[in-house]
């Protein structure tokens, strides 16, 4: 179905957004499943409504026509008597593939109905309204997952939740071609996580890593045993999870190093999640040389005996406004953090990896104009003791 | 007889109950450097290359919160507290 004219379409798309089943065909008819009514014998069925729709160039136009098509038995009120006052004769019609069986009229008070959302709810409304007394639970608005077209943008069925929210606009301001995620660990993982639900053309996906059981626990999801089993990279594992959703996730199973720095060509964004110390630093260069804007995270938790843990996260951002605070206030670690991997010295957890993702999308949109933008900082930190932030290098 | 204290306090540094990492401190002097924060947080884990981020909470009015580079010092208040961490893990 073209989603383009849904969405070009307000009455379409509010009956759309609201979980109508609609699908407009090839021959310009608007069609509307899953409207419950009550049979003759008293039982609760689905019919679907048939209209043409009447186009203003890419968009429809107000209907010029008060009726509506019906394909099922005759609706009857609750205790089984036809809806005779809606009745305007069994008149079989055709529409591509299906056919409706009855005609039915009802004018609203103005004489004309404004829009199709109007029209079609005034009709659902009749018949679910009688429905409903013998089933409460009877509604047009199954919300029936709808696929997007091809070439109808990044991801396999419409963003409705921005759809509803009226926000679809200024989330365009996400649009970018490609964006990088170097390192899929804590961090990296929830970033995708958040990434992949906004309109980025291409993600790719930069770990050389093996996704292993420790991994699980501070990852988005949650993994079978056997999932584990099968050893997977980190990137692969994450890849075939979000491409059930977005259709550009490009995993790169190999690290970032100073041998493949081409593979960042192109890329309009990047998110730096990587513990490795030396290579942010060959990264880093190589982004600010190709002028592209990145953000870099990390965190650093301890355990205070008898008391538990504490500690900070850190977001940095370097754009080409704003570089020489990484260098000369040393925002961002360019040596291995102590301890590396060493058991009991890598201390991450789930909740705040995420936190850490979340601040560095957030910090990303309020760099696209998604989110307005206050503070404009550069290097932020949030303690977790003081559930406090922290802002500085303010442009 | 010992004279009453006085509000100016020459002679005598100042002392301040401070926090660092959750522990308690008592440290002297009106200000803590970058330098002095290291020593007292480190606990043997770090060298001189170890890059830390280090930042107060609760100190002065008129920037009671902040990031202590390297180099550089803060003025003490009571009950300060200090967060003194490498920030590498994703």
């Amino acid at each position: 179905m073209s989603t383009q004219l849904v969405n070009r379409s307000p009455d379409l798309k509010r009956l759309r957004d609201e979980g109508y089943d609609i699908e407009v065909l090839q021959s310009g008819h608007l069609v509307v499943r899953h409207i419950p009514y009550v049979s003759a014998e008293g039982v609760v069925l689905r019919g679907t409504f048939v209209t043409p729709l009447k186009m203003a160039g890419q968009r429809t136009a107000p209907p010029d026509d008060h009726t509506v098509w019906f394909a099922g038995e005759f609706p009857c009120h609750a205790d089984r008597s036809p809806m005779d006052q809606i009745n305007a004769g069994a008149t079989q019609q055709v529409a591509g593939e299906i056919v409706t069986q009855f005609v039915f009229s009802t004018k609203p008070a103005s004489g004309a109905y404004a829009d199709n959302h109007l029209k079609i709810s005034r009709y659902a409304d009749l018949l679910t309204h009688a429905a409903r007394a013998i089933d409460p639970t009877a509604t047009p608005k199954v919300f029936r997952p709808i696929p997007a077209d091809q070439d109808d943008g990044p991801f396999h069925y419409y963003d409705t939740a921005s759809s509803r929210a009226g926000i679809t606009e200024v989330g365009r301001k996400l649009e970018l071609g490609k964006v990088a995620i170097v390192g899929l660990g804590g961090t990296g993982s929830y970033v995708l996580d958040l990434i992949a639900k906004t309109p980025i053309r291409e993600i790719h996906l930069f770990d050389g890593d093996t996704f292993s059981q420790h991994n699980a626990f501070r990852s988005p999801g949650a993994p079978s045993l056997e999932e584990l089993d099968g050893e997977p990279t980190k990137v692969g594992y994450f890849a075939t999870i979000y491409s059930k959703m977005h259709r550009g996730i490009i995993p790169h199973p190999a690290y970032v190093t100073g041998d493949n720095l081409e593979q960042l060509d192109g890329m309009e964004f990047v998110f730096l999640c990587v513990d490795k110390g030396a290579i942010k630093r060959v990264i880093v260069e190589a982004l600010e040389a190709r002028g592209i804007p990145f953000i870099d995270v990390g965190m650093g938790i301890s355990l205070v005996a008898d008391q538990g843990l504490r500690g900070q996260l850190r977001v940095t951002t370097s754009t080409p406004e704003m570089r020489q605070h990484v260098w000369e206030s040393e925002r961002i670690p360019f040596e291995d953090p102590p301890g590396g991997n060493d058991y009991g010295l890598n201390i991450q957890i789930a909740d705040m990896n995420a936190l850490n993702a979340a601040l560095a999308v957030a910090r990303w949109k309020r760099l696209r104009g998604f989110y307005i933008d206050h503070e404009r900082e550069h290097f932020s930190t949030y303690k977790i003791t003081l559930n406090g932030m922290g802002n500085e290098d303010q442009l | 007889m010992s004279k009453p204290e006085k509000d100016d306090d020459h002679g005598r540094d100042k002392e301040f109950d401070i926090i660092i990492n959750a522990q308690p401190f008592t440290v002297q002097g009106d200000e803590i450097t970058y330098q002095q924060i290291f020593d007292l947080a480190n606990d043997g884990s770090w060298n001189a290359d170890t890059s830390l981020t280090i930042t107060y909470s609760r100190g002065h009015g008129n920037k009671p919160e902040g990031t202590l580079a390297k180099g550089g010092s803060v003025k003490l208040k009571k009950g300060m507290i200090f967060d003194v961490d490498p920030t590498g893990k994703s």
